[in-house]
């Protein structure tokens, strides 16, 4: 019996037979899996790892780690410092979630902002408006202005610092809005931080266009002059009696090419009008459209030069 | 070879590995790198001292291959071609090293695991193109060598009793 299985192991390729073409085989088997992709690998590895591992859970509590068998008993201090960065992670998170959602609104102002400019080649530069008890607003105003200049005591501020300089290559006279409408002019331009003349302050003066809408459609109107006040109001003038003008119609800056502003900017809209029996022309008083007291975060609006195009 | 008890005993010792020997648990952490014995391919070389060359390399290119698919990094087959080619030329030599059983079996450990380690951790580098630290990967196939080494003795001498199961001869065989 033993020799019938000899014989019928060589006829039928015994063990050696076997062996050498496995020797030969194996090495070419091992070269090609070494070109595998690795997630082939890798996933055979996940498929294959459970077999491996059923005595993982009973060794859990096994450590070579002396720095854990020397922590004396029921003192967790890695508990505790597990709490405060999960703490901080936490509070981290938070602080990244606020961003993102500042950030997100910075987006969408950017795209209404870009889409009332219809395409004008500019650059907008975010910026803050800081609050007036922390620049001292109101007080600057008394005293930089003074009382022989017609300030009253407890007048309106007339102007606010936002965060933005010549670091960021900001000029006098730039316009500054949000995505509402205007808010006013770059008036004094510091390293770091700017001036900006509020539409209510009596040194602005604004060519301004009228835009009614009648029976649903929007018209443009007679042109005129915006000029602040000194108890915060503004008024455009040189509007005549018989144009057709009525409260509640947009007050926007004038395309005329004599504006220093780009066109249609949004001031605000007509509260009332201020109209004399002999009068020619009337008065008309504006609610800006932006309250200056309201509003934070504002964007500067630089012509895009080759200066500065490149610059965010 | 009794191929079935063999594959059975190499699986135990790759549930030992990962159980016994893995991070966090009896493997020791030195500069990143967990330190653990190699036991399967212990069993490559006691296979290597009582089997032909021919039966070896195949064995060792399956011990490799498990070896491959237990551990969680490089390329599958690296293992396979090293262990195959390792034991089988320790298979051909192995009349060399029967004086002194233990530290016979310690040196030949520590050489053979050094060896090996160190061209896989080689070829891993390589394959996957980042830079090779010589010391680093020096040091570390060292040390795996060494904690290997330690226990090949006895793992040797556990496999020495399971040699009639395991279809080996009485005394390794000789050139």
């Amino acid at each position: 019996m033993g020799r019938r299985t000899r014989r019928s192991r060589r006829r039928f390729g015994g063990p050696v037979a076997w062996q050498r073409i496995a020797f030969v085989a194996l090495p070419v088997v091992a070269a090609a899996l070494l070109f595998l992709p690795q997630s082939v690998t890798d996933s055979l590895r996940v498929w294959t790892a459970p077999l491996f591992s059923p005595l993982l859970a009973a060794t859990e509590d096994w450590s070579l780690d002396l720095g854990d068998r020397a922590a004396p008993a029921g003192d967790p201090p890695q508990s505790q410092a597990l709490e405060a960065q999960v703490r901080s992670l936490e509070n981290a998170l938070a602080e990244a979630a606020a961003l993102l959602a500042d950030y997100d609104r910075r987006v969408q102002d950017l795209g209404r902002l870009r889409q009332g400019l219809d395409g004008l080649p500019c650059r907008l530069t975010p910026a803050r408006i800081l609050a007036p008890e922390v620049m001292g607003g109101q007080a600057e105003a008394r005293l930089t202005e003074g009382s022989n200049k017609g300030i009253r005591r407890g007048a309106a501020v007339l102007h606010r610092w936002i965060d933005r300089g010549a670091r960021e290559a900001i000029q006098q006279g730039e316009p500054v809005l949000t995505a509402a409408g205007l808010v006013g002019l770059v008036d004094e331009v510091g390293p770091m931080a700017s001036t900006v003349r509020l539409l209510t302050d009596p040194r602005t003066n604004l060519m301004v266009q009228i835009i009614t809408c009648r029976d649903g459609r929007w018209r443009a109107g007679p042109e005129g002059v915006a000029r602040g006040s000194d108890d915060g109001a503004l008024t455009v003038q040189g509007i005549s009696r018989t144009c057709d003008v009525a409260v509640g119609d947009f007050v926007v800056t004038s395309p005329s090419p004599e504006s220093l502003l780009p066109p249609y900017l949004i001031v605000g809209r007509i509260a009332r009008s201020n109209l004399k029996p002999a009068d020619v022309f009337r008065d008309l008083v504006v609610e800006p459209r932006v309250s200056p007291s309201d509003v934070r975060q504002v964007y500067v609006l630089s012509p895009l030069t080759a200066s500065n195009s490149t610059k965010p | 070879m009794r191929w079935f008890l063999v594959a059975v005993l190499a699986y135990v010792l790759l549930v030992l590995q990962a159980a016994v020997f893995g991070p966090g648990r009896l493997a020791v952490a030195v500069e990143g790198h967990w330190v653990r014995p190699d036991l399967v391919f212990i069993l490559g070389l006691f296979l290597a001292l009582y089997f032909q060359p021919a039966e070896v390399f195949i064995a060792g290119w399956c011990l490799g291959l498990a070896s491959d698919l237990a551990s969680i990094t490089g390329r599958l087959g690296a293992r396979a071609l090293l262990f195959a080619v390792v034991l089988y030329l320790v298979s051909r030599l192995r009349v060399r090293f029967l004086r002194g059983p233990m530290l016979t079996q310690f040196l030949l450990a520590l050489a053979s695991v050094f060896f090996v380690h160190l061209l896989w951790y080689a070829a891993t580098h390589l394959l996957e193109g980042s830079p090779l630290v010589v010391g680093r990967t020096v040091v570390a196939s060292f040390l795996d060598a060494l904690y290997s080494a330690i226990f090949a003795p006895y793992l040797v001498w556990l496999l020495q009793r399971l040699r009639g199961p395991l279809g080996a001869a009485g005394n390794p065989v000789e050139d």
